[in-house]
């Protein structure tokens, strides 16, 4: 039997692995698709994507949400950079 | 939205916030010092997640619950508060179908007594098997002074409000007879209601029943009622006077003087008082209030007036005149006010050394009673 979803999943694989992430006014930065957490402080935020690390740095930063798949980070976000 | 923070203390932290957050949404996470952060997830998930985070070795240094949910949950925790609440409702569903109170409007001639009584003797109490329209058909048949009733129950009040019947008087409890309130003779009558118990020309005394509450029917069955009447009395008005031929009067001479005493509570402070040199005399007290503030001083007046005897010598027949005048006064005295005088005279009695003179006057009262 013809299932959509898997379907998709099956022809997409690799868009699903992906992961995006949207910066909004370097106040709020939200990422899908992460791996995992890998360190926290209020200057540094780090976490896992697939094929590397993210790397986020700023003043009084803390995780607004913290999900399986989701990541939202707020404070006065200075720099984004991937490794 | 009900939450609960937890602040830690542990090593690797970001490893093992990883694992929770898969099975449960992390919310305000922040990171106070090396080994020491915090974060908010759902109340209803505080207790999985408390269990994880002392698996994990975390010492937990706050557990903060936030919203209205988990203070109501925490007070209906507190087992006495549970019991009192639950008794209360109990309580109130045991006792909320109950008719607490009765009330009557309307009433005039009827008392709250009698129909709540009536009510509370022949209906249950309980609100929701009380049939209203019953109450009402009862009410209306059994008290026939009731024109119109309505009964309405309002929490746990049961109002009756009803209008009663323009009734006679004769309906209602005992009536009295009506008494003389004075002497005199009956000269005329007109009944109105009641039985007449005097006749004209006859003399009746004060106090003497003069209209009976009741009348006979043709069974001669007795019928009480509000004895009504005009009744019209020839009343006669009294005075008496005495004479003596010789006679001792007493008369002051004009000489007086004054004792004066100050009293504080009754008690005298001070007093100004000299011997009576007086054979014959009579006093007059006068009591002043020297101050009104709070000390009751108070000023005694005591006047001594000295008095003298003297011999009069005078025949009744010279004194005829002034004394019949002064019996008339008498007999004024003890007439009613712009009484219409009808008749009057007087009797003279003699006796030894001085006489006695009657006199009467006549007149007419009429006294309506409705």
């Amino acid at each position: 039997m013809f299932n959509f979803f898997d379907e998709i999943k099956s022809k997409n694989q690799n868009m699903l692995d992906t992961f995006q992430i949207i910066n909004m006014s370097n106040k709020i930065l939200y990422a899908e698709g992460h791996k995992g957490l890998v360190s926290l402080s209020k200057e540094l935020i780090s976490f896992k994507v697939k094929g590397g690390r993210i790397v986020v740095e700023g003043e009084e930063m803390f995780l607004l949400e913290l999900t399986e798949n989701t990541i939202k980070i707020s404070g006065k976000i200075k720099k984004v950079e991937s490794f | 939205m009900a939450s609960t923070e937890f602040k830690i203390k542990g090593l690797n932290q970001e490893k093992n916030l990883n694992i929770i957050s898969k099975k449960y949404k992390i919310n305000e996470l922040k990171r106070h010092s090396k080994n020491c952060s915090s974060f908010k997830v759902s109340f209803f998930q505080a207790k999985k997640v408390k269990k994880l985070l002392l698996s994990f070795g975390y010492e937990i240094l706050e557990e903060k619950n936030h919203g209205v949910l988990p203070n109501i949950i925490k007070t209906l925790g507190n087992i006495y508060i549970l019991s009192a609440i639950i008794v209360s409702f109990v309580v109130y569903l045991a006792q909320s179908p109950i008719i607490w109170r009765y009330e009557l409007l309307g009433e005039e001639n009827l008392t709250q007594a009698e129909v709540v009584g009536f009510v509370k003797e022949n209906f249950t109490k309980n609100k929701f098997a009380l049939n209203t329209k019953a109450v009402e058909g009862a009410i209306y048949d059994n008290f026939e002074e009731i024109s119109f009733v309505s009964v309405i129950i309002r929490g746990q009040t049961l109002i009756i409000n009803i209008k009663e019947k323009l009734l006679p008087d004769e309906i209602y409890g005992d009536f009295e007879p009506v008494i003389a309130e004075f002497d005199g003779k009956v000269t005329d009558i007109n009944l109105i209601s009641g039985t007449m118990n005097v006749k004209v020309n006859e003399y009746v005394k004060k106090g003497d029943v003069l209209v009976l509450p009741y009348f006979l029917d043709g069974n001669g069955e007795v019928n009480p009622v509000k004895p009504s009447a005009e009744i019209t009395f020839e009343v006669y008005g009294e005075g008496e006077v005495v004479h003596y031929d010789h006679n001792i009067e007493i008369r002051r001479t004009g000489n007086s003087y004054e004792n004066r005493e100050v009293q504080l509570f009754g008690l005298t402070i001070y007093a100004n008082q000299q011997e009576s040199n007086f054979d014959l005399f009579e006093t007059e007290e006068q009591i002043v209030n020297l101050t009104n503030s709070i000390l009751p001083l108070k000023l005694k007046r005591t006047i001594y007036y000295e008095l003298e005897e003297f011999e009069v010598n005078e025949i009744f027949e010279e004194a005829e005149e002034k004394i019949l005048f002064k019996a008339r006064e008498k007999a004024l005295l003890n007439s009613d006010d712009y009484a219409i005088i009808k008749d009057e005279f007087y009797t003279v009695r003699h006796f030894e050394g001085g006489a006695s003179v009657n006199y009467v006057i006549v007149y007419e009262k009429t006294i309506s009673i409705t």
